[in-house]
């Protein structure tokens, strides 16, 4: 079993009234709301928390895209993939991913992908979300009428940048390139492993299963909500008759680890508060442009992924009812064990995304939870699905062959 | 009266474009708004007791396919030079409303010969920074229509049918309609039209709704004033939809004009 570190990299100054005053936290979300010198704090707060989940022994640290939004401050993910290459050594980097459709040509997104796969050594996990409706149609202005043929196109595109050695033209749809030949080359051959961040679309599925993809369900609603697209996409590649791999699957969960259930309640569940009440306050006219699911998807029934959240979700419940309904997985090692081998059983998953960093949790705090989750929740859990090879994870250069990146050191006054 | 439609296919192999066509008279062409029709509609039934009215649903709206086929204003109008020579039609009345009327002045630029008088309604395309507009792709999705009304209850009436409609079905054909509209507008309604309206020679009536949202009034003038010698009508307590709202004022409006 493994177990990544992610931070959505949330503003953690949203005003109490908030959820009154503003209409929504994503696309139109009032920038004046955002101090940067704070920012400055944030970001290196953050950074050093994905750095310390490393040290304690995740195997992976974990950034994406999103832009406009108050709750992730990453609308460059590959910048944050950079600085985590450089600072950590043996853990791979997630980068879950760059919304491919969005970028023009996406020749550009095999390119950064390809060095950060070389200064890491090869520890590139390359997520290919196609991105929540807020940030690839209304804040980047992309078509979602054409949003999901553009996605195929571009990834059609990286996948051959990185594979074919030979310069090539492209003569697309949505891009037409006469010479095709990027340099760096990744260091995973024939490409880093892909992984496809999934909201709510059945399409995801097939795509998944047919290309040996991993699959990642991303939402905030948690395990007991994400059964149902967990099982969809097992269901999907048994009927191609390929094999159960729990690998191939991966989760994100919220997570709350304290010495004692009522620590875990009186101490963090208002930072859980924080980001349901706040980081997931988005107006509905953005959670889903036309065109942007398929038909198929909307006669599933399935809500679009934070639009389903925010209209019911966790607002306004309890802090028992949270955990009950699996919103958060939270209280003291053993119970979070218990409920964390609950999850990864019904779930079927190899991979893990850890939300531990929620809302406006302080990184004190922050810290305490993740050092408990590794010393003694994740090696309970370790062996669950031994037996299984795990064909997901990046395959770095050995030890021997990494480079050792020079300390920071101030400047030295002559 | 119940209109049947009906289906013709311009070339081997595209999808089939669904179509009314009643009345008597010069033919006219209605060029639909952003959210498609509501079948035969009441300002049809009026407008057919004069001419011969003849109103396709675009391409990727209601059960018409073919939006994978057009890209861009030019393929729209030569889908509709082709409509218009597979129904018999040498040259028309134009009434384009909304998207339509985007169209509609399109095909008055590149074929005037095909356009005999030209009526824009609430017209879409031109982008206008200080008259603004509100984001039609950008409401609460099971609502995402109310915007379009000058009294947003009157959706309940005129496209729920009091209930009538199926929700979802309703959503889903919503979202339809206006994916295909946002193949052409997103993600500002700017198609570029506005440097080639120099070239409608057609006589053209602007209209514009009070109460329209989407497209304010302001926009009549703008129309107006790159299109020669062209005039303008308002219609009072109507949204962009003015067409479902007052049925019989935009279809005497309209009428009247194409009468001259």
């Amino acid at each position: 079993m493994k177990f990544h570190w992610f931070n959505l990299m949330p503003y953690p100054y949203l005003p109490d009234d908030f959820r009154q005053k503003h209409r929504s936290v994503w696309v139109d979300v009032d920038s004046r709301l955002y101090d940067p010198v704070e920012g400055h704090r944030i970001y290196n707060d953050y950074l050093d928390l994905l750095e310390f989940a490393a040290e304690l022994g995740f195997d992976g640290v974990g950034v994406n895209e999103h832009h406009a939004n108050a709750y992730g401050l990453m609308p460059s993910p590959a910048l944050m993939a950079a600085t985590l290459a450089r600072r950590t050594r043996d853990v791979s980097i997630v980068l879950l991913g760059m919304s491919i459709a969005l970028y023009n040509p996406p020749t550009r997104v095999a390119e950064e992908m390809a060095m950060l796969d070389v200064i890491s050594g090869g520890r590139l996990i390359a997520g290919f979300p196609v991105g929540t409706s807020m940030d690839t149609n209304y804040a980047f202005g992309s078509n979602p009428a054409t949003l999901r043929e553009r996605y195929q196109e571009n990834h059609d595109l990286i996948l051959r940048a990185w594979a074919d050695p030979d310069v090539f033209s492209w003569n697309g749809r949505f891009n037409k390139l006469r010479y095709v030949n990027i340099w760096p080359r990744p260091i995973q051959k024939p490409h880093p492993p892909i992984w496809i961040p999934g909201g709510g679309s059945v399409e995801t599925w097939d795509f998944c299963a047919e290309n040996d993809y991993n699959y990642s369900y991303l939402s905030f609603s948690g395990y007991k909500r994400g059964q149902q697209l967990m099982d969809g996409f097992h269901t999907r590649v048994e009927e191609m008759g390929k094999p159960f791999n729990p690998y191939q699957a991966a989760f994100a969960q919220q997570i709350v680890v304290a010495d004692s259930d009522a620590e875990a309640e009186e101490s963090y569940f208002q930072h859980a508060r924080y980001f349901f009440e706040r980081c997931l306050h988005v107006y509905p006219g953005f959670a889903d442009a036309p065109g942007y699911r398929t038909e198929a998807t909307i006669r599933a029934g399935l809500k679009a992924q934070v639009g389903g959240v925010s209209a019911g979700g966790a607002l306004g419940k309890s802090y028992r009812e949270c955990v009950d309904e699996g919103f958060l997985v939270s209280g003291d090692p053993d119970s979070v064990t218990e409920q964390m081998e609950h999850l990864i059983k019904t779930l079927r998953i190899g991979h893990v995304f850890t939300l531990m960093h929620i809302g406006d949790m302080p990184r004190e705090k922050c810290e305490k939870s993740t050092r408990l989750f590794a010393e003694k929740v994740m090696p309970r859990l370790r062996h669950l699905w031994d037996g299984y090879e795990d064909h997901w994870s990046p395959k770095a250069l050995p030890q021997s062959r990494l480079a050792e990146p020079r300390a920071i050191r101030t400047r030295v006054t002559v | 009266m119940e209109v049947e439609i009906k289906s013709v296919t311009l070339r081997p192999g595209s999808p089939p474009v669904q179509y009314y066509r009643a009345g008597q008279g010069e033919p006219l062409l209605y060029l639909h708004h952003i959210a498609g029709m509501q079948g035969w509609e009441p300002a049809m039934e009026e407008l057919s007791k004069r001419f011969d009215v003849i109103a396709p649903y675009h391409p990727g709206w209601g059960p018409s396919g073919g939006l994978d086929e057009v890209d861009n204003g030019l393929d729209l109008v030569l889908h509709y030079t082709d409509f218009l020579d597979a129904v018999g039609v040498g040259s028309a009345y134009v009434l384009g409303h909304s998207l339509g009327a985007w169209i509609a002045a399109e095909l008055a630029a590149i074929m005037p010969q095909r356009v005999r008088r030209l009526v824009l309604a609430a017209p879409v395309g031109i982008w206008d920074e200080s008259a603004g507009g509100e984001d039609p792709f950008a409401q609460p999705p099971m609502a995402a229509t109310a915007v379009l009304f000058a009294d947003p209850a009157r959706r309940q009436s005129l496209v729920l049918k009091d209930g009538a409609a199926d929700p979802l079905e309703n959503y889903v054909q919503e979202m339809k309609d206006l994916k295909a509209a946002a193949k052409f507008l997103w993600p500002l309604p700017d198609t570029g039209v506005a440097k080639r309206l120099s070239r409608v020679s057609a006589p053209t009536l602007v209209v514009t709704a009070e109460r329209d949202r989407f497209i304010p009034p302001a926009y009549g003038a703008i129309w107006q004033s790159r299109i020669g010698g062209a005039t303008r009508a308002s219609l009072d307590d109507a949204g962009h939809l003015a067409n479902l709202e007052h049925p019989a004022e935009f279809a005497r409006v309209a009428g009247a004009f194409f009468s001259n």
